[in-house]
């Protein structure tokens, strides 16, 4: 139960910085199996959690790397956080849920990965700042202005797509 | 139950959306995938030399026993609990109300994340790149900022992302990583993202690295070098400018 108290914000902070979720696990473990060659670099007494969550920001980004590059190489959209449904969903539910995953897409990745931090693991601050090696007002801040932005996008017109928001 | 209520909405299709999966099934993965990695050289350290890990003590007692597979396993099971073991170790709550805690005072910096050999080469690589003029040529695919561009039209596509205003005192001439397509590690550059600029004062390069605080190589320069590096911090980011000059001129230009 508590590694997967773990793993769940392993796997949080690689899809907040790649974006794909499908991509998150694999990220995992990759880094799981990373630090299992690395563990004489683990102090012991201290947090475990940020300790992984370094591999696990290291393959993300370079993963979201790669993905950029093949990105702009075949000129297609982004990786992204849900499956690309063959016809619009038409249930207001699910129609509402593709266009939150849509504006979660045009957030930063640290916006991202605080957000989703946040929101799905339900962390504090201090953790989510821990965790991500960066002050806690800092991570109060990228969340914050990730709900202001979602917010933004997806409120006046909640019907439409954020991207048509924007313009 | 931490968001406002008028995020609740959001935050509820985000939870709906983004619950994490299955982790038993990827904790059963990860023991199996570090079963396999680990089966092979452990049979090979067997042979080779004595293991140095603790949990070869174990294996060693019982050295009259056959060995292969058998004690490959019986390694391997137990780098697998170890870090089953290791992976169960609870999250240390924080402590909510120390928000804007200094960085340093919250981490103590229990574990480097690049060892101080990796800071002396990233330093020499930019010693190198530098005194040997080398260019952060763009390809058709690469993002080609013209001389003085508009800041709106640079490459970065994400928000929030430091951009150099140029056009005034120094002129971006090239830019790697990021969002560009290209990776800085190819142009012989330990940085996440790396502008290459020049002053316009005087023409002489310097190099603008753009790193998150879990990127950053902390290059030492090697002795004698001419360079010296800046540091400064924008938002999350940590950027520092290697430069000949005593002061950067450069970062005094970065923006989000």
């Amino acid at each position: 139960m508590l590694f997967q108290a773990s793993s769940r914000v392993l796997w949080c902070v690689a899809v907040g910085v790649v974006g794909d979720r499908e991509q998150g696990e694999d990220i995992v473990q990759e880094a799981a199996l990373l630090a299992l060659g690395k563990l004489e670099t683990f102090r012991p007494g201290s947090s475990f959690p940020a300790w992984m969550g370094q591999y696990v920001r290291y393959l993300a980004l370079n993963q979201r790397r790669k993905s950029l590059r093949r990105q702009r190489a075949l000129d297609t959209d982004g990786p992204s956080l849900v499956p690309q449904a063959p016809k619009p969903p038409q249930d207001p539910q699910a129609m509402f849920d593709r266009n939150v995953a849509q504006a979660l897409a045009t957030l930063s990745e640290s916006q991202r990965t605080c957000l989703l931090l946040k929101t799905v693991v339900e962390l504090e601050y201090g953790e989510i700042a821990e965790l991500l090696e960066m002050p806690s007002g800092t991570a109060m801040s990228h969340v914050s202005r990730a709900r202001a932005k979602m917010r933004s996008l997806l409120e006046p017109k909640s019907d439409t797509s954020p991207k048509e928001a924007v313009q | 139950m931490n968001d406002p209520g008028e995020f609740d909405p959001i935050a509820a299709s985000l939870r709906r959306q983004l619950s994490p999966p299955d982790l038993g099934a990827l904790e059963q993965r990860i023991a199996e995938a570090a079963a396999l990695q680990e089966v092979e050289p452990q049979v090979e350290a067997q042979i080779e030399a004595p293991a140095i890990e603790p949990d070869s003590v174990v294996v060693e007692l019982d050295a009259d026993r056959p060995r292969g597979w058998t004690v490959g396993f019986a390694v391997a099971f137990a780098a697998a609990a170890a870090i089953v073991l290791l992976l169960a170790r609870p999250w240390e709550q924080a402590e909510p109300s120390q928000l804007d805690t200094p960085l340093i005072a919250k981490t103590p910096q229990p574990h480097e994340v690049v060892p101080p050999s990796s800071a002396d080469r990233a330093g020499f690589q930019l010693h190198t790149f530098l005194s040997r003029g080398e260019t952060l040529s763009a390809d058709e695919t690469d993002c080609k900022p013209p001389e003085a561009p508009d800041p709106m039209e640079q490459c970065s596509v994400e928000g929030g992302e430091p951009t150099l205003i140029t056009g005034r005192g120094v002129i971006q001439l090239g830019e790697c990583g990021g969002s560009t397509g290209t990776d800085c590690g190819d142009f012989g550059l330990p940085a996440d993202r790396a502008l290459l600029v020049s002053y316009a004062s005087t023409g002489e390069q310097a190099i603008v690295c753009i790193e998150r605080a879990w990127t950053d190589p902390h290059p030492k320069l090697p002795p004698g070098s001419p360079y010296n590096i800046h540091r400064a911090e924008l938002a999350e980011f940590i950027l520092y400018e290697v430069t000949r000059l005593e002061h950067p001129q450069a970062l005094e230009f970065m923006r989000l």
